[in-house]
């Protein structure tokens, strides 16, 4: 089995073992990624159990056209990444360069779109615990302040992931780039694959769950200034 | 699984893990994210009443379940592998249980006097 031009690491029988190994191992580290996020979803579930209408009135003040457009965004960036692996798989260096280079586009436009948000939450006024001030319904403000407070940390936690993706990718480019890759080994493609579509996965739910709560209501009804 | 069942069983070290999916595939499953979104925001600006998240949330467990059975590749994947993707969410059922468990039933305390029940977040407001 193995040989000294191996890509079969000496402690796995066969390239099939080393790669369910890896795919293992990744989702081992995607579960521990699952129930971080699952914690914070489960602090979103009971504060919006509680302050429903509070968080659907400041859920409107949220712009529910950029969200979706970075929805859209990382949706085509996931499509260009599992073309990317099947291009690695296929020994397509170039199509895999290009289909890369097309996943850090997107991931890095996602980025943009959310520091414009971002500026535009600051210049609102709506961070707790910089310079959150509720305009609306005063009987709401705890409410609201929670729901920010929980979009901040959620938007916040997976931009981090996003960036570090973004980080990963270049390594991944690099390596791609030196040929690296073969039909035979592409692991570290896949797993980065597999990182990319969870937090992908992870922004399908942050959507419409912080934007999309107040989109029924009448125009006017929301805390806006 | 076949897939699992072949690959258990051979020792070409050619072999790859899961067959090559068709890019037709891919852009399916593209397309059906892409509708999904849309969807998403439509269903969204109509009043379903109590309906809206539960609507949202079946349409986002749609598209996730798409993207990990084709995008993640745990269609193609073997049962090793689906052990720990379908055990990670088992927990994440876990989590959401237990604690709704607690606050469904805490709710019920709201005309009791507010000593049995202590939580703060059920105090507020």
């Amino acid at each position: 089995m193995s040989n000294a031009h191996s890509h079969v690491a000496h402690h796995f029988y066969t390239i099939e073992q080393q790669k369910e190994s890896a795919t293992i191992g990744m989702w081992l580290f995607l579960a521990t990624e699952i129930l971080l996020f699952g914690a914070l979803f489960t602090a979103y579930a009971v504060y919006r159990y509680k302050f429903s209408e509070a968080f659907m009135v400041a859920s409107s003040r949220m712009d529910w056209k950029m969200g979706a457009l970075n929805t859209l965004f990382l949706i085509i960036s996931s499509g260009t990444m599992v073309f990317a692996v099947s291009s690695a798989e296929k020994g397509r260096r170039g199509g895999l360069l290009g289909y890369l280079a097309a996943t850090g586009f997107f991931g890095t436009l996602f980025l943009v779109v959310k520091y414009f948000e971002y500026k535009h939450h600051y210049l609102d006024h709506d961070i707790p615990g910089l310079n959150f001030q509720w305009t609306g319904a005063p009987e709401l403000a705890n409410g609201a302040k929670m729901f920010f407070f929980l979009y901040f940390f959620m938007t916040g936690l997976h931009a981090l992931h996003m960036a570090v993706g973004l980080g990963l990718l270049i390594w991944i480019f690099i390596t791609a780039y030196q040929g690296k890759y073969s039909p035979e080994y592409y692991n570290p493609v896949e797993m980065f694959g597999l990182y990319w579509h969870f937090v992908d996965l992870v922004w399908i739910f942050l959507f419409p769950l912080l934007y999309l709560l107040g989109a029924h209501l009448p125009p006017g009804s929301s805390g806006h200034h | 699984m076949a897939e699992a069942k072949e690959h258990a069983g051979t020792h070409h070290a050619t072999d790859h893990t899961h067959p090559t999916v068709s890019p037709v595939t891919y852009l399916v499953v593209l397309a059906a994210l892409i509708i999904g979104t849309v969807v998403t925001v439509w269903t969204a600006s109509m009043d379903l009443g109590a309906l809206n998240t539960p609507v949202a949330l079946a349409i986002a467990i749609g598209k996730a379940t798409l993207i990990i059975l084709y995008f993640m590749h745990v269609r193609y994947s073997t049962w090793l592998t689906r052990t720990v993707v379908i055990g990670s969410f088992f927990f994440l059922i876990v989590l959401f249980g237990l604690t709704f468990s607690d606050y469904l039933t805490r709710e019920k305390t709201h005309g009791i006097p507010a000593i049995y029940s202590p939580d703060p977040i059920l105090q507020q407001q």
